[in-house]
C-alpha cells in the first residue's frame, strides 16, 4: 500500500487540528467540540477523500467550514468562560523589548476570524499560501492581504508600529538620554 | 545644555530609526511569527483529551465491525 490509511493519518494530525480549532474559538471547550465534530464529519466522508491528496488541508477545511457554519447559525454569545474578553493589554511593550506572550494573545484575540486563521495557517502551521487559500476557499491574494492586515493590526495593538517606536520609552533610548543628562549635570 | 543634548540624542535616534526602518519591520514580523508559533504549539503539544481518544476508539471499533 503506497499511501497510509487516512484514518491513521488523522490521529497524527489531531494535535494541529486542536491548535487550529483553538485559534478560531479561543475557548478550550469550544475547540474540543469543534474537533470532535470535525472528526465525525471526516470519518463519515472518508470515501470522498481522494487518497494521495492533502489530508491536512482537507481536515482543516472541514474544521473551518464547521466553525463558520456554527457561527452563522447562532448569534455569537458573548461568553467569557476563560477570561479572554476581560484580559487587557499592558500599557507598554515588555521591558526586554520582546513581546509578552500574554499581551500577544490578547491582541491576537482582537483580530477577525479570517485574519487569525490566515496567520495561524501560514505563520504557525507551515501551510503555503496556496494551501491556505485552498483550505479557506479563497484566492491566494486574499490570504496574503489578510495576513498583512493581521500583522499590521497586531503591531498596532502591541505598540510596535513605527510611530510608537519613536516614543522615548524603550530602555535603550532611556539609557542614552539619562547618560546624556548625567554627563552635563 | 541638557535640553540641547536631549534634542541631539532625539535627532540621532530619529535618524537611526529612519535608516533602520526596514530591518525593524522584519524584526516585528519575526516576533509576530514566533508568537504565532508559540500559541499554536501550546495547544498542539498538549495530550489529546480522553473524550476525543474515546470517540476515535469507538469509530475504529465500528469500522472493524463493518
Amino acid at each position: 500500500m503506497s499511501h497510509p490509511d487516512p484514518r491513521e493519518e488523522l490521529i497524527a494530525l489531531l494535535p494541529s487540528l486542536r491548535a487550529f480549532a483553538m485559534s478560531l474559538t479561543r475557548q478550550p471547550a469550544a475547540a474540543d467540540d469543534l474537533v470532535q465534530d470535525t472528526v465525525l464529519k471526516a470519518w463519515s466522508n472518508f470515501d470522498k477523500f481522494q487518497t494521495g491528496t492533502n489530508l491536512r488541508a482537507w481536515l482543516f477545511t472541514i474544521l473551518r467550514n464547521t466553525y463558520y457554519s456554527d457561527r452563522r447559525k447562532k448569534v455569537r454569545e458573548v461568553e467569557d468562560g476563560d477570561g479572554v474578553l476581560t484580559a487587557q493589554l499592558s500599557e507598554k511593550p515588555a521591558h526586554d523589548g520582546r513581546l509578552a506572550l500574554r499581551d500577544f494573545r490578547v491582541a491576537f484575540d482582537q483580530l477577525t476570524d479570517e485574519q487569525r486563521e490566515a496567520l495561524i495557517l501560514v505563520g504557525a502551521s507551515g501551510f503555503s499560501y496556496e494551501e491556505a487559500a485552498e483550505t479557506c476557499g479563497c484566492a491566494v491574494g486574499t490570504i496574503k492581504s489578510r495576513i498583512n492586515r493581521g500583522r499590521a493590526r497586531l503591531a498596532e495593538l502591541m505598540h510596535l508600529n513605527e510611530n510608537e517606536a519613536m516614543e522615548m520609552t524603550d530602555p535603550a533610548t532611556m539609557a542614552v538620554i539619562s547618560a546624556g543628562r548625567t554627563a552635563t549635570a | 545644555m541638557g535640553d540641547v543634548l536631549f534634542r541631539a540624542a532625539k535627532k540621532i535616534l530619529h535618524e537611526d530609526e529612519m535608516a533602520s526602518s526596514k530591518p525593524d519591520k522584519d524584526a516585528v514580523q519575526k516576533q509576530i511569527d514566533e508568537n504565532l508559533k508559540r500559541i499554536f504549539e501550546e495547544t498542539a503539544n498538549q495530550p489529546i483529551p480522553d473524550q476525543l481518544s474515546q470517540l476515535l476508539q469507538q469509530l475504529r471499533e465500528q469500522e472493524t465491525r463493518k
